[in-house]
């Protein structure tokens, strides 16, 4: 069974998880800039 | 093509890093080891970001990952996933609470982190001791391995036999971080940082075209290799889960690298950790996926050539592009492998610094301080060459075992300390013996089982001897360690 230009799913979904996670970064970064000074906010311990 | 170009290209590419150690050297006031060490705490947010990154990239990411690539395939990116998820977490919950502690503490690195938390513990002395011994014993073996990669990237690239390319790169580096420290170690990573991302999308997409496209590489690759592309590498059962734990654990080793967590402790500011957690993230993530394809697409081209497994990126280069972008190319890479090694030497000379100042020579002065350091980071490239002389293992052996064991001995004590206050001095300084001999013998004991079996047991200890020990009176409970913002 192949997906995302012939790759394996499972191989698929691996490189897609490692698409997301920055772009998840990036997302929990806008959040913690538009609550205050930039300081982490959300998901993490300050 | 030719050598001499290569060559050209690369000489020009170590003046331009000489030159950041004297810039450094000349016009830097390192008055204090601080300055030396980390920059004096001012340093911004992409040059922290990529900094941070390109010290734990070295070797492996061209090397050793591009040969896991070309042997085992995509299955990799068990290791890679972890391993981002690892980092993402260490910059939300570690990093803030570090930086402001280090700070607070006077801290330099980890291991000084540790044994300052405790300075007034019976304990505080002795974690700084078995500490600065696992430093040395990790991170020389790293360095070590870092050298053996910049022998093999000059030799293979630019035709320079394999001793005389270990001295030169091993001297060179040395020379930089000698005269510089820790200011020049990060713009000197700034600039091969920047060379490595330009290799991380160059190279795959010269080696695909190659084949003949994405479509041409996927159906050649699995031809060569059914299970190459595949998640599972073609194992089931029980072989398919001691090979994702394998690699899991592997990964685990993230949380507690110090040559990249002393990036957190010289982040200018707090406020720029979110913001550098982005760059940081999304340059791991191209570092630790592009190489596994790299190495499939390597499979198809030299399978049956003689080329060894973790040369694959070097031969690639010198045969696919032009000599100049060729040399421009391989100087990122052996800049990546230098930039690893700067680090782990900036690491081992502040703990064994420190350790002098504390134990051995409390009066040095400042000056004696930076004089002593800048002559650890000399000693440590000189055993590094040696090291690197004699080859003890592959380069992807050497980096899993010091990586593991950085990551249980000092990386988990020091999350724990940083973010669950029931941690003690007694848990910490029984995890670093336990992560630096668990770490010893999971390898030469078990060593089909390594790295899954020293994490259980170094987990436990943390634990259990932290949670027999606890007194009701965490190490923040002065409120000295956690200054509020």
């Amino acid at each position: 069974m192949t997906s995302l230009g012939g790759l394996p799913v499972g191989t698929a979904v691996a490189i897609l998880v490692m698409v997301v996670v920055p772009i998840v970064t990036y997302l929990l970064y806008r959040i913690d800039h538009q609550r205050g000074d930039g300081r982490v906010t959300v998901l993490g311990k300050r | 093509m030719s050598e001499a170009q290569l060559q050209a290209t690369f000489g020009l590419f170590v003046v331009v890093l000489l030159s950041i150690g004297l810039y450094f050297f000349f016009t830097t006031e390192t008055k204090r080891l601080s300055d030396y060490m980390l920059a004096d705490r001012d340093v911004g947010t992409v040059p922290i970001a990529i900094s941070e990154v390109t010290a734990v990239a070295s070797g492996w990411t061209f090397f050793a990952w591009v040969g896991i690539g070309f042997t085992v395939g995509m299955s990799g990116l068990w290791f890679s996933i972890t391993m981002v998820l690892i980092v993402l977490f260490l910059y939300r919950f570690v990093a803030p609470r570090f930086r402001r502690t280090s700070e607070a503490l006077g801290s330099q690195t980890v291991v000084d982190h540790l044994a300052s938390t405790f300075d007034d513990h019976r304990l505080g002395p002795v974690i700084r001791l078995v500490g600065t011994v696992t430093i040395v014993v990790f991170l020389m073996s790293y360095i070590g391995a870092q050298i053996i990669a910049i022998g093999e990237a000059m030799d293979v690239g630019l035709g320079i036999p394999y001793t005389t390319a270990i001295l030169i790169g091993g001297l060179a580096v040395a020379f930089y971080t000698t005269l510089g420290g820790f200011n020049a170690s990060v713009t000197a990573h700034l600039l091969m940082g920047s060379l490595v991302i330009v290799a991380a999308i160059l190279v795959p997409i010269g080696m695909v075209l190659e084949i003949g496209g994405w479509s041409a590489f996927v159906s050649e690759a699995s031809a060569v290799d059914p299970a190459l592309l595949t998640m599972t590498g073609g194992d089931a059962g029980t072989a398919l889960l001691i090979a994702v734990l394998s690699w899991v654990t592997f990964a685990a080793g993230a949380i507690g690298q110090p040559h990249g967590l002393m990036r957190f402790q010289a982040i200018r500011s707090e406020r720029i950790i979110s913001r550098a957690s982005v760059i940081a993230v999304a340059f791991q993530s191209l570092r630790l996926t592009v190489p596994l394809i790299m190495g499939a697409a390597g499979r198809v081209l030299y399978d049956g050539a003689d080329v060894h497994h973790e040369n694959v990126a070097m031969h690639a280069i010198i045969d696919i592009f032009p000599s100049w972008l060729a040399g421009l190319l391989l100087a990122g890479i052996i800049g990546a492998i230098l930039s690893t090694s700067d680090s782990m030497m900036i690491v081992t000379s502040a703990d064994v610094t420190r350790f002098y100042e504390e134990h051995l020579n409390p009066d040095a002065t400042e000056r004696e301080l930076i004089l002593f350091g800048r002559g650890v980071v000399l000693a440590a490239a000189l055993i590094g060459i040696a090291l690197a002389y004699v080859r003890p293992g592959t380069i992807f052996d050497i980096i899993e075992f010091a990586f593991v064991g950085l990551g249980a001995s000092l990386g988990m004590p020091l999350a724990a300390v940083v973010i669950w206050e029931k941690t003690t001095a007694e848990g910490v300084f029984a995890t670093i013996i336990v992560g630096l001999l668990g770490s010893v013998g999971n390898l030469y004991l078990f060593a089909d089982y390594f790295p899954i079996l020293v994490w259980p047991v170094a987990i436990a200890t943390l634990v259990l001897v932290s949670v027999a020990t606890y007194d009701g009176r965490g190490q923040y409970a002065d409120e000295r360690t956690v200054p509020t913002d």
